[in-house]
């Protein structure tokens, strides 16, 4: 009785959560997306009527990047694990998932010299996917959604 | 500030004294009573939450404290919004300082991407010594380790015999001798003339040449009027078009001070017609900054950088030994073309290493890892 139990706990332990790598996925896919845009555009960003390009980098990166993943987090939290309402706020939820993006590419940049580029972020696709499942669903939840509910209340 | 005079009286008798020593006493961090202000408000804080949770408390002492442990407690503290939004600010502000700091971190303890090819070098302000100590200082400042002499562009294009130019013609008779790499600085002030003349003159004893010296912070027509982006464009092409015509065989740069960071288009600008790029540390802290801006000055403009002024004005021996030894095994580590301390002599300042522990420090540090 107690290996059968075992047994399961351990099948649970090593079995893919669907909507946790789904949601992942969303999240490391928009980030590279992003900064790899982000890099493209960087030059032409800093070059453009100085110092206003170097300021709407600053406001594309710390602004509106945030604000684009904090809404994606919680729109695929609502549809995912059937919730509504937020914990945190959108641009908050987005600049939290960015600095932890930011900081494993700045990791990897100082420990093996290599730059942010495509292949990288193929593989950081593949690698992260399922951790940032877990950020997202960590640093943002809702409330589930009870059948009686007829309305939207915020959630608290 | 206060004075010490060191007297010694040898075995024979003889009694011997030293200069006046000048130090100051400097009143320590109170790193106490930082932690018992940071107890007291956190003291201050529980009692007050205490306070006003007195009637949950009342009712966990009756129903046993055991409760607060459970799992549904731990669950509605999770759905706490505020307790939620500080926890993640928390951890947001952990990840900028991280942001900020892990690279320094990293290369301090780290010689992963350390250049086998590192050069040491110094900027000598030979035109403050006499024409019969050039020859003994380019010598000694070889023997220290340098392969690299930093120097100003001074001569006087109107008058050849003038003083100043035997001072040169001494400064690189020794180095022709000796056979170390000169860097000639061309100031941002430096006239046409004295450029061409310099040039002609001794231009193929020259390994490096920098065109202009810290534009994103340089001054214009007057003390604190900043170049505009403008000035500093047409100032380097100008500069850089007159240095061309020689058709020399050397490398160019321009060194940027930190403030690079929010003049990004000007070495954006000026990569694409230099070999590599100069970065100019001063002060602990943007010692501890430099990783992170040296990462983006390659990131930006695609070249190599070489660390072109580093050095530390104090009358501290100790403090500036350790500053600069710290400082080289950083930027070596980091993998860069090389560190050029400021300055080996400087009467105007105590940056000078000259006849100090510094000289001695760095001394040690080239023969050990270079």
């Amino acid at each position: 009785m107690r290996n059968k139990k075992w047994v399961s706990g351990l099948r649970r332990t090593f079995k893919l959560n669907r909507q946790v790598l789904i949601h992942g996925l969303a999240i490391v896919i928009s980030l590279v997306g992003i900064q790899l845009l982000l890099d493209a555009f960087q030059i032409s960003f800093f070059l453009f009527m100085p110092p206003i390009g170097f300021a709407l980098f600053l406001f594309a990166t710390y602004v509106i990047q945030p604000l684009i993943l904090g809404a994606l987090n919680i729109t695929l939290l609502h549809r995912l694990y059937n919730c509504e309402g937020w914990q945190i706020g959108f641009w908050l939820n987005g600049f939290f998932l960015l600095l932890i993006f930011s900081t494993i590419n700045l990791v990897i940049i100082t420990t093996t010299g290599v730059p942010f580029s495509i292949i990288l972020g193929i593989l950081e696709v593949f690698l992260l996917s399922y951790p940032f499942g877990y950020l997202g669903r960590f640093s943002n939840r809702g409330c589930a959604i009870t059948p009686q509910q007829t309305s939207t209340a915020p959630s608290t | 500030m206060h004075n010490l005079t060191v007297s010694a009286r040898d075995s024979g008798g003889l009694i011997g004294s030293s200069g006046i020593i000048e130090f100051s006493i400097v009143a320590r961090f109170p790193t106490e009573l930082v932690v018992v202000g940071v107890a007291l408000a956190a003291v201050i804080v529980v009692s007050f939450l205490a306070y006003v949770k007195r009637e949950s408390l009342l009712a966990y002492r009756k129903k046993g404290f055991a409760i607060f442990f459970q799992k549904q407690r731990f669950a509605a503290l999770g759905r706490n919004r505020m307790l939620w939004t500080l926890t993640i600010i928390g951890l947001s502000i952990l990840l900028v300082f991280a942001q900020f700091f892990f690279p320094y971190a990293y290369y301090s303890v780290s010689t992963g991407s350390a250049n086998s090819t590192f050069e040491v070098g110094v900027s000598y302000v030979y035109e403050q010594d006499s024409v019969l100590q050039i020859y003994d200082q380019v010598s000694r400042i070889k023997e220290v380790g340098f392969n690299v002499i930093r120097v100003n562009l001074v001569c006087d294009s109107i008058d050849p015999g003038a003083h100043i130019n035997t001072l040169t013609e001494e400064f690189f008779g020794a180095v022709r001798q000796l056979g170390v790499k000169v860097a000639l600085i061309i100031n941002n002030h430096d006239r046409v003339n004295n450029i061409n003349y310099y040039l002609d003159r001794w231009g193929s004893d020259l390994t490096y040449v920098q065109v202009l010296n810290e534009p994103d912070v340089a001054s214009s027509w007057d003390m604190g009027a900043l170049f505009t982006d403008d000035e500093a464009g047409s100032k380097f092409e100008e500069v850089f078009a007159v240095v061309e015509q020689h058709q020399l065989s050397v490398q160019y740069y321009t060194n940027f001070g930190p403030a690079f960071v929010v003049r990004t288009n000007l070495p954006i600008q000026f990569s694409d017609k230099l070999d590599f790029i100069g970065f100019d540390v001063f002060m602990e802290s943007f010692l501890a900054l430099s990783p992170r801006m040296v990462q983006l000055l390659q990131k930006i403009t695609k070249k190599e950088i070489v660390i072109s002024e580093f050095g530390m004005s104090t009358s501290d021996d100790a403090k500036q030994a350790d500053y600069l030894i710290r400082g080289l095994n950083l930027f070596k580590s980091m993998g860069l073309k090389g560190c050029w301390i400021v300055y080996w002599n400087s009467v105007d300042n105590v940056y000078g290493i000259r006849g100090r522990l510094a000289e001695q420090k760095v001394g040690e540090w080239i023969a050990q890892n270079i």
